[in-house]
């Protein structure tokens, strides 16, 4: 489970800040959509940890899928 | 600089310790290093040790057979059924041997002569990691074939479809990416910093015993019993290691060919 965690946590920023840089390089912007990735993947992982393994064992949804 | 001042010329462990010259084949592409040599010898030796404990089995299994039957059954008990569960024996073959050859790659950084574990140079954890990559994928395929496999990971389920825009790219880097990264690095630094810190204490204690004054001298005790110390401790990590890395594998190939993920 925690390397679950750590997976999501790390994969987050990675993620969203390379499709960040992605843009980035895209529009010709400089360090402007990557910090943007990075923010969105640290607070999507986190979200992703909390629905996954914050909850009861009972309840359902991203919890395992059962 | 206690050493400096002496003029014994203390030179600190460096990343230049896992990139020795070449022995063997010099010049060529299969040029070998003396951790390439330990690394042969090691895959020998457990070779050796499986063929001479199973070879001849008998029914009631005595001398290496014993030895032999408890190191599988060890792992065999502790990872594969556990994790795995009865289906899970068709791995046993593959987890079993990649337990023992990584605990004999880890070990070598305490033998004596060897003193230099092979999984502290990247390509060996790299491979071990590869190969599981491969095997955990193809099994996942197999199991659910290629588009469900694809969609059982890359989209939870039981959140709203938006939402996967969001989660998706993470999941990929997460599941495609991270995995044998992270099994990689674990492995990889765990034995640099254990031969680092056992080659820092042993030269500073040498360091502490040839300079001139009696009291730097005395340093060399603590040094050297914190080296013995770390030289236990690596014991512990090397097993350690080998169970993390073959237990996380049993974990990945079960999600992977599991309904529920």
């Amino acid at each position: 489970m925690i390397w679950g965690m750590v997976g999501s946590l790390v994969g987050g920023p990675l993620a969203w800040g390379a499709i960040g840089w992605g843009l980035d390089y895209l529009f010709g912007t400089t360090r402007l959509f990557l910090p943007i990735g990075v923010v969105v993947g640290f607070i999507t992982g986190f979200a992703i940890v909390l629905l996954r393994y914050g909850r009861d064992p009972g309840q359902t949804d991203l919890n395992n899928g059962s | 600089m206690i050493a400096e001042g002496e003029g014994t010329g203390f030179s600190p462990p460096t990343v230049g310790e896992f990139f020795p010259d070449d022995l063997l084949f010099v010049g060529t592409p299969f040029a070998l290093t003396r951790i390439n040599l330990i690394g042969l010898l090691m895959a020998g030796v457990v070779c050796f040790f499986f063929v001479a404990a199973f070879a001849r089995p008998r029914l009631v299994p005595r001398g290496i057979q014993t030895l032999g039957e408890l190191a599988v059954e060890a792992v065999d008990k502790n990872i594969v059924l556990e994790v795995l569960g009865e289906k899970g024996r068709k791995y046993s073959a593959y987890l079993i041997s990649m337990f023992f050859l990584l605990f004999a790659f880890n070990i070598t950084g305490i033998i004596p002569t060897m003193h230099i574990a092979v999984t502290s140079v990247i390509a060996i954890p790299l491979l071990f990691a590869v190969v599981a990559w491969i095997v955990f994928n193809v099994e996942g395929i197999r199991a659910h074939g290629f588009g469900h496999y694809l969609k059982m990971n890359l989209f939870p389920p039981g959140i709203p479809w938006p939402i996967y825009l969001l989660v998706t790219p993470i999941e990929f880097v997460s599941v495609f990416i991270l995995r044998p990264l992270t099994l990689t690095i674990r492995l990889l630094a765990n034995m640099m910093a254990g031969h680092l810190l056992l080659v820092l204490f042993f030269s500073a204690t040498s360091v502490f015993l040839m300079s001139d004054g009696i009291l730097v001298k005395f340093f060399a005790v603590p040094s050297y019993i914190m080296g013995l110390a770390f030289t236990l401790f690596e014991i512990l990590v090397a097993l350690l290691q080998a169970y993390i890395f073959t237990l996380l594998t049993a974990v990945y190939i079960n999600g992977a060919i599991s309904e529920e993920h």
